[in-house]
């Protein structure tokens, strides 16, 4: 039993349940009156869309440098990985844990979980609507958190500026990865989690 | 219903605007990924010896300090031939028409060597790969160097080559200095292909490159060069970086200034150090003496300047005598012909004086007289045994002086014109005969003019003592040529000529009076030369007129001739007539006369001629003093007695006990029955004397005894009792005669009678 299914539509922003009008193009909210829809529009176009261009993105954040630290005048420009695995080779092992999870471990769940959720959504898969939603939480949780490495990037940036004796330059990668976050944060926001009970429905049907 | 239109359908349009972000972003990864192929580096493999300093993924390329690739791998060369380590590089892109088989690789590491500190950056960059361009086909492997390559010749600047002996500590980038500045490195060294030298390329730069002028020399600057001595001690080093690393130096001598460009192509010549690069003349010397001489140390000094050091030392086989090999400044090139001296200067302590004072510090040293310039060059000599003679054409007075001997001459004694030196004695040597001395003399430019015809030198050396019972005369001319001896003249006529001839001629008379007498020489024959010497004075009324210089045997030896020099009225005295006669002390018991020369010595007396006679430089003495009393006025008399008694000249002839004449002379009379008694009176009292005047002997006492008379004894006078005498009387008026004539001879008695004592007239006497 879904609210469509009782002819409620919930309101986004307020929550306020309403009735269906099934005449007008465009319902509104009774109480708050943002634009109500019984499912957002192109919910999984729009999520794959955004899926894929961070999954296209994801590419160059890993490959491209996401920053070069400048010392003494010798610049080494690092990658998200070469970073984890230099401080693997320190033997910071904890910190390359942080990072490897933040930066590369969280993304690559997202895309993966968004891409499962989607795939599971349109296509009717045997995941039951209580994994889906769970996954979706956690996605949606998680999602701020893998912009730990940006937010250090730009730490360090504004920080480590001694002119030519140390400073921290950020790379093409930082913008991409960015974006890659930025995208599936966007991805996880434009899927409509109701659409999972919709297609859930037909099991129970 | 099969009419019915069939409718149209559309497939509806679920195209959505959000579609256009994966394009985006497909865009941008495409664009991104086309930017990572065309900029992907290319792969190329290099070998190493060993991995080591090479790190996979950290090890840079750099070319010009630029990073143009990275190792990407390190993998170990599994082929048999080659064992080393291969490097995976991935070079990017724009250097890709640059990667052919010439070029070369090598790894640069921080290296502290003794050559120097190089690739000093790579301690904070780490290690890299430095990369250097070469030419030939595309090719992806390559071979590393094991070092840094030498540079190439053709970079911009000068290409040397440098032969050495030795390597000494140089070493590839061993910096070249001028002046302490570097100029320029060492690129490589090498054996020559004679295996003898070592052939050291360097590199100068081009701003530099004009400093290398064809007479430039380089030498060795490594490490510190110590020359310590009893001088001081000198210590040289290019600069503290060459004291580690090693280095070149060059410099182009002085008088070189305008030397023209080198010629690349020409090797230059490496030097040890610094000394040997000044010294460019190599001369060889045989020396017979060497005592203290020490090759490489040992300083060639002219006028107290060193000009060059003396660089091998062999002795010969014999041990006469040794071949040293000099290394002579350039600048000497022009002097050393034919006539340069050499000689070996050493401390010495004598008499004359200390010379080479300065070799008492420093050590002996070998001492040059540049011969003039001009002469055919020479690169063999053979020192002297000691300093040369002063060359005839240095500017002064050039003299030769005779000498019978040396004295305490030396080389360098010095010339005294009223006690200042004025110039020095330069040799000395036999005459060709060997009969005299010749002594070299050299007065100053601004004393020349002291020295003429007249000028007279004598050897002032030591102290004359002349000694005699009138005193002692010390003379020397001063306490500096009293121990060094030394020469002194004296012009009297400053006017007179210079005299002829380049070089004067002079005679070196022994003493100051020898050189300065001005009189005559004569010579006088005496018997005997008892307590006669050189130096008895010659004497005319109490003064000195001349003086013996030196007695000799006559040829037949029978008498002693004596060379005496007049130095008072020689005109008067050298004439005929005058008389010489030896004045000794007269001691007897009677007498005591000239007691003066007993005290003073005896002493020629002279009577010069009376009128003037015909010149003459030969006399011979008498024997004892002419009679003065010859001349003397008065009336003479002959006494004629039969024997002489105590009657000798001088002896008193009293009248009443008055003396009133003496004695002059006494003779054998000519029949040898008498003798003849010759007597003055004076002639004051010449009217006593007439022709019955009685003479008696008064000498003695007379001794009247008698039983009843007793005993009576009479004597003249006290005196006449000791000396002797003569008295006479004469008679009263009637019988007195006439008076007597000169030369009238009268008999002497024994004794008066006593009548004649009772005699006594009156008689005037002349006023």
């Amino acid at each position: 039993m879904r609210a469509i299914d009782a002819g409620l539509l919930i309101c986004h922003e307020c929550h306020q349940l309403n009735p269906v009008e099934t005449d007008a193009a465009h319902q509104y909210c009774s109480r708050c009156g943002g634009q109500i829809h019984a499912r957002r529009p192109n919910s999984l176009v729009r999520t794959w869309a955004l899926l894929l261009t961070s999954a296209i993105l994801y590419i160059p954040a890993n490959l491209l440098p996401i920053m070069t630290v400048n010392s003494l005048g010798k610049g080494a420009p690092a990658t998200i990985m070469g970073g984890v695995l230099e401080l693997i080779h320190f033997g910071m092992l904890p910190i390359a844990a942080v990072v490897f999870i933040a930066s590369i471990l969280v993304p690559t769940f997202k895309l993966v979980g968004i891409a499962l959720l989607l795939y599971s959504v349109q296509r009717h898969q045997p995941m039951s609507a209580r994994q889906r939603i769970l996954m979706y939480r956690f996605i949606e949780w998680i999602g701020r958190w893998s912009m730990l490495d940006i937010f250090v990037i730009a730490i360090l940036v504004a920080l480590v500026n001694f002119g030519s004796l140390a400073s921290i330059e950020p790379g093409l990668g930082a913008a991409a990865f960015a974006s890659v976050v930025i995208l599936t944060m966007l991805a996880a926001l434009t899927f409509d989690p109701r659409l999972i009970w919709d297609n859930t429905e037909p099991d129970h049907d | 219903m099969t009419d019915l239109p069939m409718a149209k359908t559309r497939p509806a349009s679920n195209w959505s605007a959000i579609w256009v972000l994966p394009l985006i972003a497909l865009l941008i990864g495409g664009w991104l990924a086309w930017r990572a192929y065309s900029e992907a580096g290319i792969e190329i493999q290099v070998m190493f010896e060993s991995g080591d300093g090479i790190q996979a993924g950290k090890t840079e390329v750099i070319y010009k300090g630029m990073p143009v690739g990275k190792v990407i791998a390190l993998t170990l060369d599994r082929s048999e031939a080659r064992r080393g380590v291969i490097a995976t590089l991935e070079m990017n892109k724009e250097v890709e028409a640059r990667l052919v088989t010439g070029t070369r690789f090598w790894l640069v590491k921080p290296s502290v060597t003794l050559a120097g500190v190089t690739g000093l950056e790579t301690l904070v960059s780490g290690n890299y790969i430095a990369v250097s361009p070469g030419e030939g086909e595309p090719s992806r492997e390559f071979t590393a160097l094991p070092e840094a390559p030498p540079l190439a010749d053709d970079v911009p600047g000068l290409h040397l080559t440098l032969k050495a002996e030795r390597l000494g500590s140089l070493n590839k980038d061993s910096p070249v200095f001028y002046k302490q500045i570097q100029v320029g490195r060492v690129k490589s060294f090498a054996l020559a292909e004679n295996q003898s030298t070592v052939e050291v390329k360097v590199f100068i730069q081009p701003e530099y490159a004009s400093l290398v002028r064809k007479h430039t020399r380089f030498w060795n600057a490594s490490g510190i060069s110590v020359d310590a001595g009893l001088s001081g001690v000198k210590v040289r080093t290019e600069s503290l970086a060459s004291i580690v690393a090693g280095g070149i130096a060059f410099a182009t001598p002085e008088h070189r200034t305008d030397s023209p460009a080198t010629d690349p192509s020409i090797p230059f010549r490496l030097y040890e150090d610094y000394e040997a690069a000044q010294a460019g003349i190599r001369i060889s010397l045989k020396l017979h003496d060497f005592e203290g001489l020490e090759p490489g140390r040992t300083p060639v000094m002219y006028k107290g300047i060193q000009v060059g050091h003396m660089k091998t030392f062999k002795v010969d086989k014999d041990l006469s005598g040794a071949q040293v090999e000099l290394m002579l400044d350039p600048r000497t090139e022009d002097y050393l012909v034919e006539g340069t001296d050499f000689w070996v200067v050493r401390p010495s302590i004598s008499l004359a004086g200390i010379t080479g004072l300065e070799a008492l510090v420093k050590g002996n040293y070998i001492a040059i007289r540049p011969g003039e310039s001009g002469s055919p060059p020479r690169r063999e000599f053979e020192a002297r045994a000691k300093a040369p003679p002063l060359d005839l054409g240095a500017p002064g007075l050039h003299l030769v002086l005779f000498s019978d001997s040396l004295g305490s001459m030396e080389v360098g004694s010095p010339i005294l014109f009223r006690q200042i030196r004025v110039g020095s004695v330069q040799s000395f040597q036999l005459s060709r005969d060997d009969s005299q001395v010749v002594l070299g003399v050299h007065i100053e430019p601004e004393y020349s003019h002291l020295v003429n015809s007249s000028t007279r030198f004598w050897n002032a050396s030591g102290i004359t003592l002349k000694g005699g019972l009138s005193g002692v005369e010390l003379k020397s001319e001063s306490l500096q040529t009293l121990l060094a001896g030394g020469i002194a003249f004296e012009t009297p006529d400053p006017k007179a000529a210079r005299g002829e001839g380049r070089v004067l001629r002079f005679a070196l008379h022994a003493d100051r009076d020898d050189a300065l007498q001005p009189g005559l020489q004569i010579g006088i024959r005496v018997a005997d030369g008892d307590g006669l010497q050189p130096g008895t004075l010659v004497r005319y009324k109490g003064l000195e007129v001349g003086k013996v210089e030196n007695l000799s045997l006559t040829d037949d030896l029978q008498a002693v001739m004596l060379n005496v020099r007049i130095t008072q009225a020689a005109e008067q005295i050298a004439r005929e007539g005058t008389r010489f006669w030896v004045v000794k002390p007269e001691l007897s018991l009677t007498r005591a006369a000239n007691l003066g020369t007993l005290v003073s010595g005896q002493y020629l007396e002279v009577q010069p001629a009376g009128q003037k006679g015909a010149r003459r430089t030969e006399f011979v003495a008498l024997a004892s003093a002419p009679n003065q009393a010859v001349r003397e006025e008065g009336l003479r008399l002959v006494l004629s007695a039969p024997r002489r008694g105590s009657i000798k000249p001088g002896v008193i002839v009293s009248y009443r006990e008055v003396p009133v004449g003496k004695v002059v002379d006494f003779e054998l009379g000519p029949t040898s029955d008498r003798v003849l008694i010759h007597v003055l009176i004076e002639p004051r009292y010449a009217p006593l004397v007439r022709s019955g005047s009685r003479f008696w002997n008064a000498s003695g006492i007379g001794v009247d005894a008698g039983l009843f008379k007793g005993v009576k004894v009479r004597t003249e006078s006290l005196e006449a009792l000791l000396e002797g005498g003569i008295a006479f009387a004469t008679p009263n008026n009637p019988e007195m005669g006439g008076p007597a004539q000169p030369g009238q001879t009268f008999a002497l008695f024994d004794e008066p009678q006593e009548a004649w004592m009772q005699w006594a007239p009156k008689i005037v006497l002349q006023q």
